[in-house]
């Protein structure tokens, strides 16, 4: 799953969203480092509304714009924490090796227990 | 009431397809309107670079299948048909093409129309060898007196008819639009000769790639096709033809056009991984 899929699913845990709604949450979520474009979005949204991971939740005329709100599904919320428990499974393994190593030299010490003299 | 920015925003919609404008269109507008700064009537480049993105991508999907082989099977086909217009513009009696020897001999033409059309039938279907096999016997019969009063010219020819016709042995991926591509070609071709039209043909394509409005990977298939094509047929009369030509004239006939034939096909090969590769995640 890519980058900005992952962060649009994430935005819909919050509950049904249209598209401008799903632009800024994905934003806050990503701490401003993902900010998914338009097109990117409505893209996202094609694919995901077909693996049927998301679908419509309603229809609706505000201030003369359409809106058309999206919400999750169960295969949508179960992919996407799917989707985090791989992605924490993969970085605790980074971040225990990592820490593990020494500061200073930045080399790596030997995994077998065997202390430095 | 309909403001500036919205009127803008359905411009750029046009990088869709009407079907998808249809669905989608209404809902796109009010997303982008609502993403653009207060005081803009245009949206912001990221959102134009998307849409522009998204709605090519979306095209090609509709029109040319979803595998990288799809979308260089439309380049191939779309190329050999401009190929094929070009020459036939570069033939007819009257026109501005300077080289053209003369209209080609009928019953090649009857042949290569009929080998057009067993390619299309569901036996020939995937079938190459057929269609090789079927150009070799249509070779031999060709009396060698004339084989050698030709020269290069029914070499070329036939050379140019396996090139445009191995690309129909299958599935048409184009879309009936793409029939206007050998009409253009023929007008182009007639009225400003067929190096003019080449020449233009592949400067639009460098210049719109360049400017990024192309980003299409059919048509750097579709240019690396008809690039083909041409340096076929200078490679055969330089080969068959014998003539006295100068290094230059070789290297500007030769060498820039396999390089930029090469630089096509890179880009059409990455194009269409990176379009197979969004899709699918």
């Amino acid at each position: 799953m890519r980058e900005p899929t992952y962060f649009v699913l994430a935005s819909l845990l919050e509950g049904p969203g249209h598209g401008y709604a799903i632009i800024q949450r994905t934003t806050e979520l990503s701490q401003g480092r993902v900010t998914v474009a338009v097109g990117t979005l409505y893209g996202a949204l094609d694919r995901l509304v077909n693996d049927e991971l998301v679908r419509v939740h309603s229809e609706e005329v505000v201030d003369g714009r359409f809106r058309r709100s999206y919400e999750l599904t169960d295969a949508g919320r179960s992919a996407l924490t799917d989707e985090a428990a791989r992605m924490s499974i993969a970085a605790t393994a980074v971040l225990s090796h990592a820490a593990m190593s020494t500061p200073k030299s930045g080399k790596r010490q030997p995994s077998r227990g065997i202390k430095p003299a | 009431m309909t403001t500036k920015l919205e009127r803008n925003c359905r411009l750029l919609l046009r990088f869709y397809p009407r079907a998808y404008r249809k669905l989608r269109g209404p809902e796109l507008v009010a997303t982008l309107a609502d993403s653009t700064p207060p005081n803009r009537s245009f949206p912001t480049f990221a959102n134009t670079r998307s849409l522009a993105t998204a709605g090519i991508r979306e095209r090609i999907a509709t029109s040319a299948g979803e595998s990288p082989g799809d979308i260089r099977r439309w380049g191939a086909q779309s190329g050999s048909l401009l190929a094929l217009g070009l020459q036939i513009g570069s033939r007819i009696p009257g026109g501005a093409s300077t080289y053209a020897p003369a209209i080609p001999d009928p019953r090649l033409i009857v042949a290569f129309l009929a080998l057009c059309l067993l390619s299309r039938t569901r036996s020939a279907r995937s079938s190459i060898p057929v269609t090789l096999i079927t150009l070799g016997v249509l070779w031999e019969r060709i009396p060698p007196s004339e084989r050698r009063m030709s020269g290069w010219h029914y070499p070329l020819l036939l050379f140019f008819a396996s090139m445009s016709i191995l690309p129909f042995v299958g599935r048409w991926t184009g879309s009936r639009r793409s029939l206007a591509l050998p009409v253009s070609a023929v007008l182009l071709s007639y009225t400003f000769g067929t190096s003019f039209a080449v020449g233009s043909f592949m400067i639009f394509l460098l210049v719109a790639s360049t400017l990024g409005a192309t980003i299409d990977p059919r048509w750097s298939f579709s240019a690396s096709y008809l690039l083909t094509v041409q340096i076929l047929n200078v490679g055969s009369w330089l080969l068959l033809g014998r003539p006295e030509v100068s290094t230059l004239f070789v290297f500007q006939s030769l060498i820039i056009p396999c390089a930029v034939l090469l630089g096509f096909l890179a880009c059409g090969t990455l194009g269409a991984r990176r379009y197979v590769r969004l899709r699918s995640t």
